[in-house]
């Protein structure tokens, strides 16, 4: 057991100031601004300037178009672009694909697309779930069928956050329909510029905007078809396990989708405090009384601290889920404790906590369905931590 | 900017204590032995076994005539006493021990002698009043305390028992007999460590005791079936087990790293022992009423051990004055006084 502070070398200190100063710059409040009134979820310029300086995939290695940082500068990376409010959620999940596309595609494919994700210029999304699949991806029904050295694909692929800034489709569709539903399936890297390829708009209650990916017979090459012909489910996996923060044997790192949820409460909470330090408590008896005085107020954010501490320490799939649980639990007593002027949205004059209540509010409920529900991580950790046996009735 | 280490790793000396300590406590602190110690909670020879192991002298520093272990060893410790219920007041001793041990005083030093002979003691959280239930103090020879701005220690225990849900040894102390040990800044200095020590390891408890409601509540949900199935591949069952697992997997990891910094970097700990106790509580109470309703029936009959952990987890989460006065005491740390203003 150990958590003394590290000892860092002059070198790496330096270079935590440079990566401070090097969001400090880019992580403008247009940028913030164009992110809450736009929710995509990324910022071209800045995920470009952190391409150029390998931060993308800071742990690559140079020749790959990587940083080769070690694991703590990279952290130093992550915590500070997390620091800075910057839109996170693509620069995060294009990360994921590499992880198969490295291991299963041809030498070819590597060569066309690593490099420019590593340099920010290919950003790719996830081709997994579909208007009739919600977390059960096995029971996909995009089709690929074989046409010589192509395969034609037809079908709608749901919930493919950032498509719109893509080059790339990192894509499950089903190859043998007789097969067993989760042994008929392939994994395509489809290029977005394809033609019968269509993006539409999504827009969402936290503001983010995400996509439906339209494929009307749509020509791929065979070159992009990612490991075996209905191997797709061992393919899909190896990234999955990453954001489901299961493949990290460092529980710490491993609930990177968590500490995001619970970043967005911090940020309520340590405006709430500020809110009841500042204002007055008209019930107070003097006009020194101010709402942080008030045992019920005093409780209610305590007990909201308490949550972020737990959350904070939850590994793995249990920090995704009290992430999740806390924040919807806590977005709503922090609401209560502001009152009615919570419900001012951002940009009135007279909005407490600059409208932070409604977009926590609104934010909130999608931290239980984003990447996998809590359901299934349920199951996950009632069937893989616990031994339990499989729920019923699934395939 | 600063980076700390986040490693939650047992050493292997920490995991050759938890093993030794595991096997005496299945042979020693069974069901049936937990079920006869009621209702004053006090097997005195498993408390025998336990001293002979040195699990209170093993908290006590060198100097002082024990074996030097930190809070985090006794985290371990008490952990596994939570598992198996195990009718002995341990860390009421560990923390009463330490406490005398950093203390200039003929009277504390007799004490602490008695201690690491093998007498029971403990250590009032509260102020001392006609109703203040002092854990343990209904069979501790010797309580130490605060009372108004000293510390004090009394030996003429025990005190008379106060019959309680938990079969716990709660104790009437009265604070009659007590001598003053140390006053002013240095009791409260130490009032304080020994408060944080008892909420670390109670915490460490609970996290115990909520365990083995769910790992007898999973197995349960493993063998039963109904309707045709074992009753664990029904999600209404595995859900709030799988809840269960991860509140204790949050409060066991809040409750070693405040036992780290207790050790380490005491000037550090901010809150942290608080959010860990309170953290345990909650986790504690709700495995076992998760416990209770995953075996249905048989989880409300006394057959059941549920009820073991039901009851217990209760009285540990409500010594300190239970989750309103624990609420308090955080908030006074995370915002200071009412009224103080910065």
């Amino acid at each position: 057991m150990n958590f003394a502070t590290i000892d860092l070398d002059a070198d790496t200190v330096a270079f935590w100031a440079e990566v401070r100063a090097f969001f400090d710059e880019h992580v403008t409040d247009e940028v913030l601004e164009n992110e809450r009134m736009h929710g995509g979820g990324f910022d071209e310029g800045l995920h470009l300037a952190m391409g150029q300086r390998g931060w993308v995939a800071p742990r690559w290695a140079p020749e790959d178009g990587g940083a080769g940082l070690d694991g703590r500068k990279a952290s130093i990376i992550s915590r500070e672009l997390g620091r800075s409010g910057a839109p996170t959620i693509l620069t995060t999940t294009t990360l994921l694909p590499p992880v198969a596309i490295r291991m299963f595609a041809n030498d070819e494919v590597k060569a066309e697309v690593l490099p420019k994700v590593a340099d920010g210029t290919v950003r790719v999304c996830l081709g997994y779930t579909e208007p009739d699949c919600g977390s059960d991806l096995a029971a996909v029904r995009t089709r690929a069928e074989r046409d010589g050295d192509e395969w034609l694909i037809n079908g709608t692929k749901m919930f493919t956050t950032g498509a719109q800034f893509c080059q790339y489709c990192f894509l499950l569709a089903r190859t043998d329909p007789e097969l067993p539903k989760h042994k008929g399936l392939t994994v395509f890297l489809v290029p977005l510029d394809l033609p019968g390829i269509e993006i539409r708009p999504v827009e969402t209650l936290g503001g983010e905007r995400t996509n439906f990916v339209y494929l009307e017979d749509v020509r791929v090459a065979d070159k992009y078809r990612l490991g075996a012909v209905n191997d797709g489910w061992n393919v899909v996996s190896a990234p999955l396990k990453q954001e489901h923060g299961m493949g990290d044997s460092d529980g710490a790192s491993g609930n990177a989708a968590g500490s995001l949820y619970t970043r967005n409460l911090a940020r309520f909470y340590e405006a709430a405090v500020e809110w009841a330090k500042q204002t007055a408590d008209p019930d107070g008896g003097s006009t020194d009384a101010r709402q942080i005085d008030r045992a019920d107020v005093r409780a209610d954010l305590a007990t909201v601290a308490l949550g972020i501490a737990m959350a904070t320490a939850a590994p793995g799939p249990h920090g995704r889920n009290l992430a999740a649980d806390l924040i919807i639990r806590d977005a709503t007593v922090l609401f209560d404790l502001i009152g009615p002027t919570a419900l001012i949205s951002h940009g009135q004059p007279d909005a407490p906590l600059n409208g932070l209540a409604d977009y926590v509010f609104r934010y909130a409920p999608g931290t239980a369905i984003y990447g996998g529900t809590t359901d299934i991580h349920r199951n996950m950790i009632a069937e893989q931590f616990l031994g339990l046996p499989r729920s019923t009735p699934r395939g | 900017m600063t980076l700390r280490r986040e490693d939650f790793s047992l050493s292997d000396e920490q995991k050759g204590l938890r093993r030794a300590l595991d096997e005496l406590l299945a042979k020693h602190s069974t069901s049936e032995v937990v079920r006869a110690a009621e209702p004053t909670g006090f097997d005195p020879t498993l408390w025998r076994h336990v001293t002979e192991m040195r699990l209170v002298a093993m908290a006590v520093p060198e100097a002082a005539g024990g074996d030097g272990a930190g809070i985090v060893d006794m985290a371990i410790v008490a952990e596994s006493l939570g598992r198996r219920a195990a009718p002995v007041p341990v860390i009421e001793s560990v923390v009463a021990g330490r406490a005398l041990a950093g203390i200039d005083s003929d009277a504390a030093r007799d004490a602490l002698a008695q201690l690491l002979s093998g007498a029971v003691g403990t250590y009032a959280l509260g102020p001392v009043g006609p109703t203040q239930l002092v854990p343990a103090a209904a069979v501790a020879s010797v309580v130490v305390g605060r009372q108004a701005d000293a510390v004090v220690v009394d030996t003429s225990g025990p005190f008379r028992h106060v019959i309680n849900m938990g079969s716990a040894p709660l104790g009437e102390w009265t604070g009659d007999a007590a001598v003053t040990i140390v006053a002013g800044d240095d009791a409260a200095a130490i009032d304080h460590a020994a408060q944080t020590e008892w909420r670390i390891l109670a915490a460490a408890t609970m996290v115990g005791l909520g365990q083995s409601a769910l790992d007898q509540a999973v197995q349960y949900a493993k063998d039963r079936s109904a309707f045709g199935v074992p009753i664990g591949s029904f999600q209404a069952v595995a859900h709030p087990l799988a809840d269960v697992a991860t509140l204790l997997a949050t409060a066991r990891r809040l409750t070693h790293r405040a036992a780290w910094f207790h050790d380490n970097e005491p000037e550090a700990i901010e809150t942290q022992a608080t959010f860990a106790y309170l953290a345990a509580c909650q986790a504690a109470l709700r495995a076992g009423e998760v416990g209770i309703h995953t075996e249905g029936g048989v989880g409300f009959t006394l057959e059941s051990d549920q009820q073991v952990y039901y009851r217990r987890a209760r009285t540990w989460a409500s010594l300190t004055g239970g989750r309103r006065a624990e609420t308090a005491r955080l908030a006074a740390g995370l915002y200071g006084p009412v009224g103080g203003r910065p």
